[in-house]
């Protein structure tokens, strides 16, 4: 009876969805990162993003901007030259620090699941 | 539209970075909306969004699993009013099942301390069951994907409902008044509860006392001395109904009102304070069965009953001047409120 509560309560659709949720983020972290090598704003961003077919939620683009910016990784200004006032965010030197350390771990980690997944199957 | 959607993301974004981010997230549909500006685009616009409480969720650095973002806030308010009244059902109930089952024939002090610890566990227990079992519920609501939503022209504005798909239908309307209220929602039953408990303390204030088995009492009150004392009290409560008239009307702290809440409460501590040492009040009679039950010589009993009252008024002079001062505070916020409406 525990059991199948608790079964009932963590599904398997629960638990898939997590972990989906867990990876989209770190992956999404390291192409935000490498967009704003260059100064750019939120909207433009998420233009960017779709345009290589990464599909990213407004609503967690923009939330995601900020934390890296509270982590110290981005700097960031108001520019109000034109009619409306925007946003601009880009890497500052511990962003960039960090970019460069996650890329070098991407790489790390393709090239290993890569060769575990061949290894599997051949 | 975009004033509703940002006036309610306000409502559950972190304080210090509130107007920043309000800021940003208007430029963002702006620029989402492009030249667009009609209602159906903006409508996508804030759709693509989502509902404001989850974005808001999104600027927390720290994320809550258990208790997702749609109910966090709603779960942690539940609480906070309720669990009390739930531990203190749950002592009423222990007290009520202590002296039906009891045997007091000794009436010794024991009785009561054993009385008085069982409350106290109840009420810690009582409290533990119900943050158990309101989590499990909104942690079953989380699961199902039952969403609180509003509607504006529905017959109940909230409603549970299965539904994943925000709409800024479900948007509430901006709220034009000041930041702080009266709570409304007890004026009536306050007053008719003061109204009733005064009516019924006046009345049968002499049946308060102690009870023997054979049903001889002992008079707590000594009725000459509780006489004088009674137009006071249905003076105060007549002032406590006409301060509650008073909120009901005034809906809102401004410094009027409070004032005369104010005087209200210090002229009531003043009458508390000295009914409570008033050493004629409490008849001798009953003052010598409390000396024998408990064991203590008299000078003691009066000796514990100052320290006691001297406690007790101390923790209500400290809470009072922290209430008057909430309220001036509130008074002077709305005050502030009214102006920046009459600037705008």
């Amino acid at each position: 009876m525990t059991y199948s509560i608790i079964w009932w309560v963590i599904s398997m659709e629960t638990l898939i969805k997590n972990f989906r949720i867990e990876m989209k983020r770190g992956i999404m972290t390291l192409l935000v990162l490498h967009h704003l090598r260059k100064e750019t704003y939120g909207y433009l961003l998420l233009q960017d993003l779709s345009a290589y077919d990464i599909p990213i939620e407004a609503g967690t683009l923009y939330p995601l901007l900020r934390r890296l910016e509270s982590q110290g990784l981005l700097d960031s200004d108001w520019d109000t030259s034109e009619s409306r006032a925007r946003k601009y965010y880009c890497l500052n030197e511990k962003g960039w620090h960090v970019y460069e350390q996650l890329v070098n771990e991407w790489c790390e980690i393709e090239s290993n699941i890569g060769k575990i997944l061949k290894e599997d199957n051949k | 539209m975009i004033k509703r959607y940002l006036h309610e993301l306000g409502l559950y974004l972190p304080n210090e970075n509130k107007e920043d981010i309000l800021k940003e997230v208007q430029a963002n549909i702006y620029d989402m909306l492009g030249d667009d500006e009609s209602d159906e685009n903006l409508e996508r616009v804030l759709c693509t969004l989502g509902n404001p409480r989850i974005l808001a969720q999104e600027y927390y650095s720290k994320k809550r699993y258990l208790i997702g973002p749609y109910y966090y806030d709603i779960y942690i308010k539940f609480l906070k009013y309720s669990v009390f009244i739930a531990g203190s059902i749950f002592a009423v109930i222990k007290m009520f099942e202590n002296i039906l089952q009891g045997d007091y024939s000794g009436n010794n002090s024991k009785n009561l301390a054993v009385i008085f610890s069982g409350v106290i566990t109840s009420f810690i227990d009582g409290m533990w069951y119900y943050v158990i079992m309101v989590t499990i519920i909104f942690i079953i609501l989380e699961h199902k994907n039952y969403n609180l939503t509003y509607d504006e022209g529905a017959r109940h504005k909230y409603s549970f409902k299965k539904d994943d798909q925000w709409t800024p239908k479900q948007l509430r309307p901006i709220k034009t008044q000041q930041k702080y209220s009266f709570r409304q929602t007890s004026v009536v039953a306050d007053i008719l509860f003061t109204g009733i408990m005064t009516t019924l303390f006046l009345t049968f204030y002499n049946y308060l006392g102690w009870y023997e088995k054979d049903g001889i009492v002992i008079e707590l009150f000594n009725p000459n001395r509780f006489k004088i004392y009674s137009i006071f009290i249905v003076l105060f409560g007549l002032y406590y109904i006409g301060i509650k008239v008073m909120i009901w009307k005034s809906k809102y702290p401004n410094y009027l009102n409070s004032a005369i809440i104010s005087v209200y409460k210090i002229l009531s501590f003043g009458f508390f304070r000295v009914i409570i040492f008033d050493p004629k009040l409490i008849t001798p009679e009953f003052k010598n069965k409390v000396v024998s039950v408990l064991s203590i010589t008299s000078t003691q009993l009066e000796n514990y009953f100052k320290i006691g009252a001297n406690i007790l008024c101390i923790i209500i002079f400290i809470l009072m001047v922290i209430n008057i001062v909430k309220l001036f505070y509130k008074s002077y916020i709305n005050s502030q409120q009214i102006d920046k409406l009459k600037v705008n």
